[in-house]
This record gives structure tokens, sequence and C-alpha cells, in this order.
């Protein structure tokens, strides 16, 4: 048995030891140079690849016109445009009869990147391109025929408006890059690459306006992004969890937005904005809770309309977070508060209900709970109706089955209801849970309970901060800025960048043009 | 972590010196000034400012020509090290015991009006528990909060003061002169302590952007204060008359259990949790103050770390006296009397000292 | 520095996580509470210094929506005697298997007979240190035993007592019939400050046996009208008068509407009330009458012998005219029409302030507070001693009517006698 065990335990580290010396290898193999012979360059290739392995590489041999040397194309058939190849490289090489020219004038092809090492070889063949290997020349060429499938642009689904722009970012960086480069067509817009995994070689690409964004949040940025030290970062949504100062928190302190331009309006006044290849939405940083309370609408809608949404906004938030926990309050502790003829309705109801207040709105809010997590992982005809079949038969039937009182459906619904009109996702999350708390505090000493819990959670706001920016800034503390916080001012007259942010420039428009606007 | 000076800004400060001051309008200050002050207690609050503009004037003039603008400099420099340190502890010993007084009070009021049955060791636990732990967070958090919270508070309070005023008749201020001439102005000078938070709020001074705000955010502070406890010991007179409203012990609890707005009869419950955040920022700004002059005191270098510590202290004095409402409500009548006279004197004296150690100062060189 | 919070945070959880497990001292459901919309309170039988105390609990489980229940009672009324109202909850409690509350409480009903006691002003009092009780709970004196008018409230219609009451409360206060500020609050200021009458609500189930032909409309107060019918006999009419928070007298529905009229804090509207017609004495015509704005009262404190000059405008309609008489035509009959009602009504009031110098010797329109205004000092008005000297005041009060609307139809056929 000592011996089977000793056995295993050595044939393991065997295998790891073995593991070790391949992967030594192969990134000793990475650092070569590329060598003058074709031959050994193409073995190379094929080790490294392991070709037999991967299908949809391709190495296409042939000899080209005129010069009658031997060269390669290697690349994969998957992430690469197949007609620019035939039409751009292998056509042009193929028929050419000069026999002094240099590859670069017989290509056709956009860009033609010359490669002196294997690993930058490896690189630009991963990112779509065609390396073309000639016998007898120490370099290689990469050129450009990059075509990765992807959904094209596309309706944003999380965030929608009703007037303003349709589009939202795609998982194709090329896209998302161009969507926000046309509404931004200033040459200080700067997307800087800063690769942030070490095995599947993301990159992130800050996103911002040289002569506006505060240097030390990008360098600050840019020093948390490079000491990252993880093997993948498949997208935004992963990036998040660890650029974001509380993972713990039920607060989010980064903004995660699909529209392009909710990204340029926040890079316009000095924000940064990250975003990635394979991600369908962007990071905006820093975040405050206005960003969060605030809308993509509610740049488009009418200057009335739009604070009429947020002064709606703002009680559903509050509804949202405090009317369960009110109805516990007031049924357990206050019950002089309720106009008489409503509190006699109410305990008629209660009368039959076996459980104290405390249980019968918790079961409720589970039973929500549930009804929209379901509906959201069901398949999509079916997802409609299950809500409205949760919703009203179990509603329904728990008051008729004596489960809870009437009162409590509509609190619960209403609940809901307000929590849907919080369209940021993090902040949602944050309240809907928040609420369980507010409850049980309600449960335990009514009203005061309720201010106790809200004292904690507005202290704990106030202190916390997204790189650097107070939560409710420009609120609290005071920042020059637009003030656009509960509600918005009327487009002419916000002619500050929120200063939290500390822009280069803090006046959005020169001052003479306010002047003239005011008179 | 990146230690930052914490700053206060204009706003902030202001909402905390209201927090401060005119919370008192709702605890048993207005039934301290009913005693003497009868349908005249709203002149004695005007009198009262009168007199304490005269100590918040030398101490924001202090301040603010002070390089420092800092308090505990301005002692230092007026009394010199051993004084000053000790003037600094009884400035301490007075505010510890405003804290003791007046968290009994407030625990006695949310016993007595709204939690008849719950322990009051609880309620002052929670209570203090929670004001502990926002100090903890320093003042520019309480700032923060106390503006967050500093308009709906202010609205409830106006609508309150409305429905009052509404219910009230104006005849009751008559005989316009109450109690006459001599008690309104002995009273005026000796309830001066009223207004003794705006000297326990100059330790902030330092913390502000600009002395120039500090100095426009005090008297604003003071002006908005003068003002709303002049208008809701008026409406508490307006609403009950004089006779009956001496028997109260806490007539704003009294009054939002009367007023009612249409459907809605029993209001008191909708103003309860605004009045119970004022209290929150209230005492935090208290205990912050107090730990800092502690800190000061005996060279703590973090002196949040010092607040659970008074607070046990608070709630272990604050429980002993027996019946509350009748013992607390006689030893605050005594107390703001005792810091009346502190309230004066101290500005008054820091000033003299200061200008005489200028004269000496600059008369040195020149001999 | 992070260990340090972490330690504080950890013994701060240890401290109070008792006392969150142990909470919630003061909550109760409000399904186990028995709501008391009405309190009465009697002298007890036994002589024995006590009061009996009844409660009107009101059954949630009435109405048409939980008709499924069967038909159950609107109330539930249990009588007990006590030292006080305060601590009967308890021993009621004995009986009623839900804990009592004053939440709910609307209306205090009070007997005649211990309003009348010395002592009725210490069993009052116990309201003003009970937190459940609140200042604006209303007063209602019954000509009988509180409990027995309890009992005999049951309204057909509005069956469920708190409702009937406030509606005919407010009924009552609008036509003037009782008086506007009969709130426990009302009647401690006015005890308290000992310068005014303190008017409380006048109420009873008892109906007289036989009309009175010598009653007009609203010369009554609760008790002294005929009716018949299928109804609840219960009335709401006149008013109970205190002094220093003893009853010592009662008032007419009429008498009650003339002290609004004469009340500056108040303004009485729709006051409808009858006077004879100074065209033919056989008939009455009936009017109604609003104040068109507060009374002018001048005062004279200082010199001489205190006097009162009160000033009334009033907008006057005639709603009935039994005399047919032509007014139309004849511009001058409507001078005489004016010159009577100004007459009559000027006449009743002086009658009216007469009875309340000699009989109450204490005034119950409030005129203490604008005789206030005439002094400086607390201590000057103190020393005057108001309620002393109004029963010695001169009183005038002069009547302005202003004649409004006639009717839908002004003119009248020409009766051949």
């Amino acid at each position: 048995m000592m011996k089977s065990f000793l056995k295993k335990l050595f044939s393991q580290s065997q295998d790891t030891i073995d593991e070790q010396t391949t992967e030594d290898e192969s990134i000793a193999a990475k650092e070569q140079a590329i060598s003058g012979r074709l031959q050994t360059n193409v073995e190379r290739v094929e080790t490294l690849y392991h070709v037999n392995k991967n299908i949809d590489l391709i190495i296409r041999h042939f000899t080209i016109g005129g010069t009658k040397k031997n060269a390669a194309l290697i690349f994969y058939s998957s992430t690469t445009d197949q007609t620019v190849i035939e039409m751009q490289i292998l056509r042009p090489l193929l028929s050419n009869r000069d026999k002094q020219t240099s590859i670069k004038n017989i290509l056709t092809a956009q860009s033609i990147i010359p490669c002196h090492k294997m690993s930058d070889l490896l690189r630009e063949i991963g990112n779509g391109n065609t390396a073309l290997l000639i016998d007898g020349e120490v370099k290689a060429y990469a050129i450009n025929t990059t075509k990765f499938q992807g959904r094209s642009v596309e309706k944003p689904e999380n965030e929608v408006v009703l007037r303003g722009p349709n589009e939202a970012f795609n998982e194709n960086i090329e896209a998302s890059m161009s969507l926000i480069r046309k509404k931004i067509k200033n040459e200080n817009l700067i997307f800087e690459a800063v690769p942030v995994s070490k095995r599947s070689h993301n990159v992130a690409y800050i996103t911002y306006l040289h002569d506006l964004t505060n240097e030390d949040l990008i360098a600050r940025i840019k020093k948390q992004l490079s000491e990252l030290d993880v093997d993948a970062v498949p997208n935004t949504s992963v990036l998040e969890h660890y650029i974001e100062e509380r993972p713990k928190s039920l607060f989010p302190s980064i903004l995660y937005t699909e529209r392009p331009d909710r990204v340029t309006d926040f890079i316009e006044n000095g924000h940064l904005v990250l975003i990635m290849d394979n991600s369908p939405a962007a990071l905006i940083l820093p975040a405050t809770f206005w960003s969060f309370y605030h809308s993509s609408e509610d740049n488009y809608n009418r200057f009335l309309n739009t604070n009429f949404t947020r002064i709606l906004r703002l009680i559903a938030l509050f509804i949202s977070l405090f009317i369960a926990s009110f109805y516990v309050a007031v049924t357990t502790f206050h019950s002089e508060m309720i106009p008489f003829e409503l509190l006699m309705a109410i305990v008629a109801t209660r009368e039959k209900v076996p459980f104290p207040p405390l249980i019968e709105v918790f079961l409720m809010q589970i039973a929500f709970e549930l009804i929209r997590e379901a509906g959201l992982r069901v398949p999509m005809p079916i997802g409609s109706t299950i809500g409205i079949v949760g919703a009203l038969i179990l509603g329904q039937a728990a008051v008729e089955a004596n489960i809870v009182s009437p009162i409590v459906v509509i609190i619960v619904a209403l609940d809901g209801l307000s929590s849907f009109a919080l369209s940021d996702m993090s902040l949602n999350f944050a309240i809907r849970m928040l609420r369980f708390i507010a409850i049980l505090s309600a449960a335990l000493f009514g009203f005061l309970g309720i201010v106790f819990f809200f004292i904690i959670l507005l202290f704990y706001l106030v202190s916390i901060t997204s790189f650097g920016v107070p939560y409710f800034a420009p609120k609290t503390p005071h920042y020059p800025s637009s003030q656009n916080t509960y509600l918005r001012d009327l487009f002419k007259h916000e002619i500050f960048r929120p200063g939290y942010v500390k822009p280069k420039d803090i006046t959005k428009k020169p001052r003479d043009v306010h002047e003239q606007s005011k008179t | 972590m990146n230690k930052v000076k914490p700053s206060l800004g204009i706003r902030e400060y202001i909402a905390i010196a209201l927090a401060l001051s005119s919370t008192k309008l709702t605890d048993d200050v207005p039934s301290l000034l009913f005693k003497q002050g009868e349908n005249s207690s709203w002149m004695i609050i005007i009198g009262t400012a009168i007199f304490a503009s005269i100590p918040i004037y030398l101490l924001v003039k202090m301040i603010s020509e002070h390089e420092e603008n800092c308090l505990f400099e301005v002692i230092h420099d007026a009394c010199g090290k051993v004084f000053g340190n000790i003037l600094l502890f009884i400035c301490w010993s007075f505010l510890t015991m405003q804290i003791i007084i007046i968290s009994a009070t407030y625990v006695d009021i949310i016993g007595t009006m709204y939690f008849i049955k719950t322990p009051h060791l609880f309620i002052y636990a929670t209570l203090l528990g929670v004001c502990g732990y926002a100090a903890m967070k320093g003042i520019q958090h309480i700032g923060s909060v106390s503006w967050l919270c500093f308009i709906p508070i202010t609205i409830a309070f106006l609508l309150a003061l409305l429905l009052t005023i509404t219910k009230g008749s104006f005849t009751f201020l008559f005989p316009i002169l109450g109690p006459g001439v001599k008690e309104i102005m002995t009273q005026s000078m000796i309830k001066v302590a009223i207004y003794i938070d705006f000297f326990f709020i100059c330790f902030l001074a330092t913390y502000m952007r600009h002395v120039k705000e500090f100095k426009k955010g005090t008297w604003i502070a003071f002006i908005v204060v003068v003002f709303e406890l002049t208008i809701a010991v008026l409406s508490y007179i307006l609403l009950f008359d004089y006779k009956t409203v001496q028997l109260f012990n806490y007539p704003h609890h009294e009054a939002i259990r009367f007023i009612s707005a249409g459907f809605l009869t029993n209001l008191e419950l909708f103003f309860f949790p605004f009045w119970a955040i004022a209290t929150f920022v209230r005492f935090s700004v208290y205990i912050y103050i107090q730990s800092l002059i502690f800190g000061r005191l005996f060279r703590i270098e973090n002196s949040r770390f010092i607040i659970p510590a008074i607070i046990a202290i608070v709630i272990s004095i604050g429980l002993i006296p027996e019946a509350p409402s009748l013992t607390v409500f006689k030893i605050h009548t005594y107390a703001l009397h005792g810091s009346s006279i502190g309230f004066i004197l101290i500005p008054l004296l820091l000033w003299i000292l200061l200008h005489i150690r200028k004269r000496v100062n600059s008369n040195v060189p020149s001999s | 520095m992070f260990h340090l919070r972490k330690k504080i945070l950890f013994y701060l959880h240890l401290f109070f996580l008792p006392i969150f497990l142990s909470g919630c001292w003061d909550a109760q459901e409000i399904d186990r509470l028995a709501y008391v919309v009405a309190l009465g309170i009697d002298e007890a039988e036994d002589e024995s210094n006590r009061i009996q105390v009844t409660y009107v609990i009101i059954n949630p489980n009435y109405g048409p929506q939980n008709s499924s229940q069967g038909n159950e009672p609107p109330r539930e009324i249990i009588s007990i005697i006590a030292d006080d109202f305060i601590s009967a909850r308890e021993s009621a409690n004995t009986v009623i298997a839900k804990e009592i509350t004053y939440d709910a409480l609307s209306d205090i009903v009070i007997s005649e007979q211990l309003a009348r006691s010395k002592d009725f002003i210490r069993y009052i009092y116990d309201a003003s240190k009970d937190m459940e009780i609140r200042r604006n709970t209303e007063l209602i004196v019954t000509k009988e035993d509180a409990y027995t008018f309890l009992v005999d409230t049951k309204p057909i219609i509005e069956s469920e007592p708190h409702r009937y009451f406030k509606l005919i409360r407010e009924k009552g206060q609008q036509n003037g019939n009782i008086p506007a500020d009969s709130q426990l609050l009302y009647f401690t200021r006015i005890t308290e400050t000992g310068n005014d009458l303190f008017l409380s609500t006048y109420a009873t189930s008892k109906v007289t046996k036989e009309p009175n032909p010598d009653q007009y409309d609203s010369q009554f107060k609760a008790g002294d009208l005929f009716f018949k019918g299928e109804v609840n006999n219960t009335q709401f009419a006149g008013s109970a008068v205190f002094k220093n928070g003893q009853m010592i007298g009662t008032m007419t529905g009429e008498e009650t509407h003339l002290t609004n009229f004469l009340n500056n804090t108040l303004q009485s509207e729709n006051v409808v009330t009858s006077l004879p017609d100074p065209f033919d004495s056989k008939y009455r015509m009936s009017l109604r009458i609003n104040q068109q704005d507060h009374p002018k009262i001048h005062m004279n404190l200082k010199e001489g012998k205190p006097s009162v000059h009160v000033e009334i405008d009033l907008l006057v309609d005639v709603l009935t005219n039994h005399s047919m008489t032509e007014y139309f035509r004849y511009p001058e009959k409507i001078h005489t029409l004016e010159n009577s009602i100004t007459d009559d009504l000027q006449e009743k009031i002086s009658r009216f302030i007469e009875r309340t110098q000699k009989e109450f010797e204490g005034n119950p329109f409030g005129w203490s507070l604008i005789a206030r205004k005439h002094f400086l000092t607390n201590k000057a008005f103190e020393d005057f001693d108001w309620m002393k000297q109004y029963p010695d005041l001169d009183v005038e009060v002069q009547v302005h009517v202003k004649l409004g609307r006639f009717g839908r139809q002004s003119s009248v056929p020409e009766l051949k006698q």
C-alpha cells in the first residue's frame, strides 16, 4: 500500500516535471528569432500550434512568381477573410513576373507588419492576420486579413430608451471603438491598450480625452490594470470584479453600460472608460450614486419630462426600500398611524392570517424574488407569461388560502414595480437586498429601527468612494459642477464639468458664450 | 490609506450648526423657557440671541484672525500651555455634562412619547451606539449626512409648524409683555446658554476650507436658529396658551400629536423619523467634538478610538437619575444657567488675554 | 488600524446581539388589539369615590366586505367599576380577550351627574397622563348615565359607532347646534386659565314624551325635541357649560350658535333659525344666517365701569314667507323686515349675554383673550380678575343685518281674505 502510494506520488511529480519542461521549451521556442530557412520556421510553427490537432490552422506552401522563392502562408481559417487572402496575397504573389521588387510592392493588402521574432508572429496570427514566411528572409510579414465572426451593432436590450440613439456595443472591439469615434470626432480621443491578462492576452482599452481627463486618474487606472496578475479576463464584466474598490460592498462603484452614447457623455465630462474585446458593455469610472440613479434617457427627454421621471425614480427608490418595512412597523408598533377605517379593514383581513406581519412580508417578498429570477431564466416564450401567472395566481391564491393578507400583496407588488423603475442593475440589486434588512429592523423596533437602519446606511454611503470620488459628490462634499443630481438643469445652464473628476478644463464652454446666453 | 484632512463646506457646516441648535425646539428647552417666560418666551429667545451674539462675535473674530483658524491654538495662545489645558478641560466637562443631560432627555422623550415599554437602557445604548458609529466616521461624513438630510428635515419641521400655527390663535400672545420686562431681561441673561452650541462648533473651524465660509456660515446659522426657535416657541404658545404649555414636558411632541392634516389624523409618527435623524446627527457631532477635545487634551493621536469609551461613560451616568422626566428636567435647568456663565465669560476672557498679550508683545521691542 | 476596527465591531456585536435578540417590547400586532372608540365615565353607584368606566369596542369584522362572517354586531360594550380609566383597561381584560387600546379613542362620554361633581376634574386629568389618549378627543356630556347612553346608541344605518359619532358631530358643528371646540385640549386650556367657560357637546338618548308648544327651531337642547319614527333616539344638541372644570349648566342649540356669533375666533355659516314675522305675528319666518365677518369687539377696561361693545355683521336669507308679504312691490316693507330682524336678534343676543352674566357668571365666548390685549403683563391681567369682572360688565350689542336672497321665487300671489 505504501508502495503504491509512493508510486503515485512519484509518478505525479514526474508528470508535473514533464509539463514543466514542455512549457519551458515552448517559451524558449517562442522567444527565438525567425530563421532564414523556411523549413525550420514552418516546423517550429507546426510544433507550437500542434498542427496535427489544430484543424483550423492552415499552412499553404507555394512559390512566388518572378523571384521563384519558396514561401508559406500561415493563418487561421476561422478568423481571416478568405477572399482577402486570395485576392490581395496569393494572386499578386503567384502572378508576379518582376524579379527585383520587394514583397511590399507586390502585395496589395492594406497593412503589412514585419515580424522578427517567433512570438510576434504568433500574436499576429492569433489576432487574425496572415503570416507570410519566405525562404531566405529572416523576417516574416503579418498581413492584415482579420475577420472575426460576431453580431452586428444591435439595439440595447437592458437600457431601453424611447428618445435618443438605439445602438449598443457588441462583442467586437472594432465596432465598439467605431461607435465611440463616431460620436466624438476629436483628435484627443485616445484608446490606450493595456494588457490585463497573462495567458489569454486580453487587452483592455482605456478610453479618454487627452486634454480633459485627469492625469492622476489615468495613471492610477493604468497602474491598477498592469498590476493585475491573472490568467484570463474575458470581458469587462469580469474586469469590474478585479478593479472595483469594494468587491464585498452592496453598492457598485463602476458604472456598467451597453450604450455608446452614455459612454461618450461621460467621456466628455472627463470620466474614463474601459472597453474590451468580447464584451458588449463598457465600464465608466469613477461612478457616483447619481450616475446609477440617472438613466440614459435623462439627456434626451425634455427638461420637465426628465425631472418628472427623476422625481418618480426617487420616490420609487424610497418605496422599494421602505414600503415593506413601513408596513411591518405600522402593523406591529404604530397602529394609530393608519386612518381608522383602513386600520379596521387591515385588522379584519389579518385576523385570519396565522403569521406575524414579518413572516407574511418575507414569504411574499421571497416569492416575488423567485418569480423575478425564474422569469429571467425561462425560455423567452414562457418568460413573459410566468410573471403574470406567478404574480396574479400566486397572490390571489395566497390571499384566499389565508396565508397572507391582501394588503401585503399590494405592498409587495408596489415594491417590485418600484424596483424596476431603477434602471441600473447593480443599484437595483443593492436596494432589493437592503430591503430585507430594513424589514428586519422594522420588525424589531418599528420606526426607530428603520431610522437606525437608514442612518447607518447613509453614513456608510457618504463614506465610500469610487476611485477617490465621494459617493454623493457633487451634492456633498460640494464640488463645482452642473449640479446634475436629484434633478437636471437646462442644458444651456450647464457650464461646468463635474469637478470631482478633476478635469483639466472645468468649463464646458467658453465663458463669453455663457455670458451671451445670459443676456 | 492616504490621509487627507477632513474638510467641511459651508453647506455642511450650516447643516451641522442647525442640527445642533434647532433640534432644541423639540426637547425640553422650550418648557424651560415657559416656566418663567410664560407667553413672552419668544422674546426671551430673541433677547438671549442679542446677548449671545457678543461671545459668538468674539469667538469668530479671534478664530478668523488667528493664522491657523483653530480654537485650540487660540486658547493656547491666550492662556499658555497649562491654563489653556485647564480651560480646555473645563470646556470638555461642560460638553460632557451637556451630552449626558441631553441624551437622557432624548431617551426620556422616546421612552415616554413613542416606545413606552422599551427599557431606557436599550434606547440609550442603540441611540448612542449608532451615533458613535457615525462619529467614528469623522466630521466630513457627519457633515455630508446632515446636509443630505437637511432639506427633508426642514420641510417636515416647517410643515409641522405650519399646521400648528393654523390651529392656534394669536390672541394667546397677549398680554404682550407676559411676566414683565424685568423678568424677560433676567431670563434672557441667564438662559444665554441656549446658544452654547455655537461655542462648541467653533472647534470645527479648523476643518473649514476657507475661514470666510466659517464666518459667514456661523452667522447664517445663528440667524436661522434664532428665527426657528422663535417661531417654534411662538407656535406652542399659539396652540396651547402659556398656562397649559407650562405643564408639558415636551411641547413639540404634544403639538405634533394634536395637529392633523385632512384625512391624516395622527401625524406624529410621520414627523418622528425626521426628528430621530436630526437627533442622531446632533449626538454624533457632540460625541465627535468631545472626542476631539479629549484627544487634544491628552495628546491622543487618533481620538476616534476613544469614542466607544465615551459612549459607555455617558450611558452609565445618564441612566443614574431616578424618574428621569422630573430629575433630568431640574438638572437641565441648573446646567443651562451654569453654562450660561461659561458661555459669556470664556470668550470674553480669551479676548482680553489675547489683547493683553498683544500689548505686551508689541511693547517689549519698543521699550 | 484595520484590525482594531474589526475588533471594535466584534465587541459591538457581542454587546448588541443579545439586545437585538430580545427586542420588540412595544411590538403589538394590530389584530391582537381591541380598539376602544368611545369611553363612558359615570359616578359609581356604590358611592365609593370610584367611577364606572364603559368601553365601546369596535368589531373590525363588521361590515359589508366581511358579510360572509354572519351577522356579528358592530360593537361590544363593557362597563366596569374602577379607580380611574387608565387602570380600568387591565381589569376589563379579564373579560375582553384582546389587549384594550385607546389608540382609536375619539369620544369621551361623561354623565351630567359626574360632570357636575367637584371631583370630575381629577378623573378627567388622567387623560393627559396616558400617551394613547389624544388631546383632540371630543368630550360629550350626556343627560343620563354614560353607560345608558352608549348602550342605547344603536344607529340603524351608520351602525359603526365611531363613524356615527363623527358624522353627527360634524353636522351639528356645521349648523351651530353644538359647540365647535369641545375637545379635551380646549377643556384643559380654558380650565387652566380660568377666565372663560368651556362648552362641551350635550347629548342624550332619551326622547321627550310629548311636543312642547312654546319651542321653536333650535331653541332646545338634547332631550327636549319631540320626534318619532324608526330611528335611533340619540340626539346631539346644545352644550354643557363648564366653569373651572365643573359643569354648571346647559345651553340650548340656539344659545350655542349665538355663542359662535360672539366668539371672534369662530365664524358661523348657514345657521338656520326662525323669528316672528313682522307683518303677521301668527307666523314665524325661517332665516338662514351667515356671519359676514368676525365680530368686532371693543373693550374699555381702563376708565370707569368696564364696558364692551360688540358689532356683528350678519347676512340673512329669508327662506319662508308665511304671511305672504309682497316685498317685491313695496320696498319699504323690506326696510321694516330688516329692522325687525335686527331688533329681534339684538334682543335675543342681549338676553343671552345677560343670562351668562347672571346665571353662569362667566363668558363662553373667549372674550378674555380680547381683554388680555388691554394689559401689558400677565400680573396686571390676573389682578384685574376677568372672571370676577364679567358679571358686572356693560355689554352693548349692535347687530348689522344685510338681507340676502329671498329664495327662488321672490313674489307671491295676493291672497284674498
